[in-house]
């Protein structure tokens, strides 16, 4: 065992004082207890080695109890995640007396933790601010189509309108998204089963994949099970399937399977010929073969979706061929 | 049909009630939480259409005053606010549905409708629009009182443009409505395209009329056609 050289000090500083005030007691009591010298010093003894080992004990005690607590704070700083429900983590954390270090620490957390809660705040508040003008800009455009005064040309205009304004709404969604994964919005794990979230997501697909014509095989079939987020494990399939659906070729393909040697998916899909490396593909608003609608999210929710959930996410492309692997 | 409307913006307000109000409904509005209390206590609403951010106190428990009072009683909560545990604590506390801003007014009437008749004891379970019979409980669709088979999602087409007869859909809000927020593809436009036509087609087999308007590069309107 260590002892800081703050602690020893404390520690003989009690044992002196309170072998002090023992002989001062014992010295007044002398009359009433008929101590002899011998056996007052070996009382005095007995109480200094008594109270040696009860201290030592508690030193112990105290430092097992110190490392346990600083070690669960290293892990709390490690994991990012500030969403405690105390106002400030150090309060929970009782080791100001070990050395400076872990003060600087301790500050250093509460303003990080300050931080969060104010970049929180304000992606909420950013959400909040820009969906309900948009919904007001949608809902007057809805009534204005309804007047029986609006020539074709004016239906062209507001269309155009409309198109444009249904963007914004899926950047700033998608964004949101992206932030709240980022802040540690989505906790709650469980097991999840996804052969169900594919069959589902594949019929969610049922239109664009009739009318490309696109064949599908799906080759799973043992159940692949995951533990994480719910949420989030229906986003990032959603977002798999969607990407090679709609970045498809007509009458391409899509398969999906089990990766032979590892818990993991990988789905294969015909596609354009695209020359962009993966890394930039990754990057947010990046959109590469043409498609107008895309937004340029996708890639970037899926691999912050992997990131989070301890999924190693892998995509390659070769001549029109497209591979995403996810391996749990 | 009795609504009351809770809802802080006074934009958001107005829009809704302007599209509500050629439907017929009987409208009240509240701005903030007092006022919606106060009109809570004082009438019974087929349906509330909830805020919950209200100025000076907490939609959620103005949710749990109305169900008090009235299990009947509808309530569609509308929120800027998409995340999931809101929506979960918003319908596990009893609301009866969930709108997220921004949200497409002829979506809202939809969803009020379907609310209205969810909770009604012995409610009439038909919408009809001149020959055509939707019966909303054993999904059947009738012409001149014959049967005529629709797949899932042309019955959810046609309710959707019956429920909003007379007003001009946005392809954008019938997307939504059929395949979710999820598919954002102009071709979605196509499948609607694609499934009206076969809709069209079988309510005209059984001598229906057509009532589906084309309305250019807008949507479509669901409405008797004007004698030219």
């Amino acid at each position: 065992m260590k002892l800081s050289k703050y602690n020893l000090g404390v520690i003989i500083l009690i044992l002196i004082a309170s072998q002090a005030i023992l002989a001062f007691l014992l010295f007044l009591g002398q009359p009433y207890f008929q101590l002899q010298g011998n056996s007052f010093f070996a009382l005095l003894l007995l109480f200094f080695i008594l109270e040696l080992a009860a201290l030592l004990i508690y030193e112990k005690i105290n430092t097992a109890r110190i490392k346990t607590s600083f070690g669960r704070f290293i892990k709390q700083i490690k994991l990012g995640n500030y969403e405690s429900e105390e106002s400030h983590i150090i309060q929970k954390y009782d080791f100001v007396n070990i050395t400076d270090i872990q003060i600087e620490l301790s500050e250093l957390v509460g303003r990080i933790q300050a931080d969060y809660n104010e970049q929180k705040r304000y992606i909420e508040n950013v959400s909040h601010e820009l969906m309900t003008p948009i919904a007001i800009i949608r809902g007057k455009l809805e009534l204005l189509i309804q007047s029986e005064k609006i020539t074709k040309s004016d239906f062209k205009l507001i269309s155009q309108i409309m198109t444009k304004l249904d963007r914004l709404t899926r950047v700033n969604q998608s964004l949101v998204l992206l932030s709240k994964i980022d802040y540690n919005h989505y906790q709650d794990k469980a097991t999840i089963s996804f052969n169900d979230i594919l069959d589902e997501t594949l019929n969610l697909f049922e239109d664009q994949i009739r009318i490309d014509e696109l064949v599908i095989r799906k080759d799973i079939k043992e159940d692949l099970r995951f533990n994480m987020n719910e949420n989030l494990a229906y986003i990032l399939i959603k977002n798999m399937i969607k990407n090679a659906v709609i970045h498809n070729i007509e009458k391409g393909y899509l398969r999906i399977k089990k990766l032979e040697d590892a818990n993991g998916i990988q789905i294969i899909n015909s596609g354009a010929v695209i020359h962009a490396s993966t890394d930039q593909l990754f990057k947010r608003f990046q959109v590469e073969g043409g498609y107008q609608d895309s937004i340029g999210l996708g890639l970037s929710i899926i691999s912050k979706i992997c990131e989070v959930s301890g999924i190693k996410l892998t995509y390659t492309h070769h001549e029109g061929v497209h591979t995403v692997t996810i391996q749990f | 049909m009795k609504i009351l409307i809770v809802e802080d913006d006074l934009e958001i307000l107005r829009t809704v009630l302007k599209y509500f109000d050629s439907f017929g409904y009987v409208l009240e509005k509240a701005k903030n939480y007092q006022d919606g209390l106060a009109k809570v206590n004082e009438f019974v609403y087929d349906c509330v259409i909830l805020d919950l951010n209200l100025p000076d106190g907490d939609g959620i428990d103005l949710l749990a005053k109305i169900k008090q009072k009235n299990k009947s009683t509808g309530v569609i909560i509308l929120s800027a606010n998409s995340s999931i545990e809101t929506k979960v604590a918003g319908l596990e506390i009893g609301a009866d549905d969930y709108l997220t801003k921004p949200f497409h007014l002829s979506e809202l009437n939809a969803r009020v409708k379907s609310v209205v008749r969810r909770n009604k004891y012995e409610g009439d379970n038909a919408v009809r629009f001149n020959e055509i019979i939707i019966d909303t409980a054993s999904q059947e669709v009738t012409v001149h009182s014959k049967k005529i088979k629709l797949t899932k999602k042309e019955y959810e087409l046609l309710l959707y443009l019956v429920i909003n007869k007379n007003r001009v859909l946005t392809k954008q809000s019938i997307s939504e409505h059929i395949w979710g927020d999820f598919i954002d593809r102009t071709d979605s436009y196509d499948f609607i395209y694609s499934h009206l036509k076969n809709l069209r087609k079988k309510i005209m087999e059984k001598d229906g009329l057509d009532y589906i308007q084309t309305i250019y590069g807008i949507g479509y309107k669901f409405a008797e056609r004007e004698i030219e």
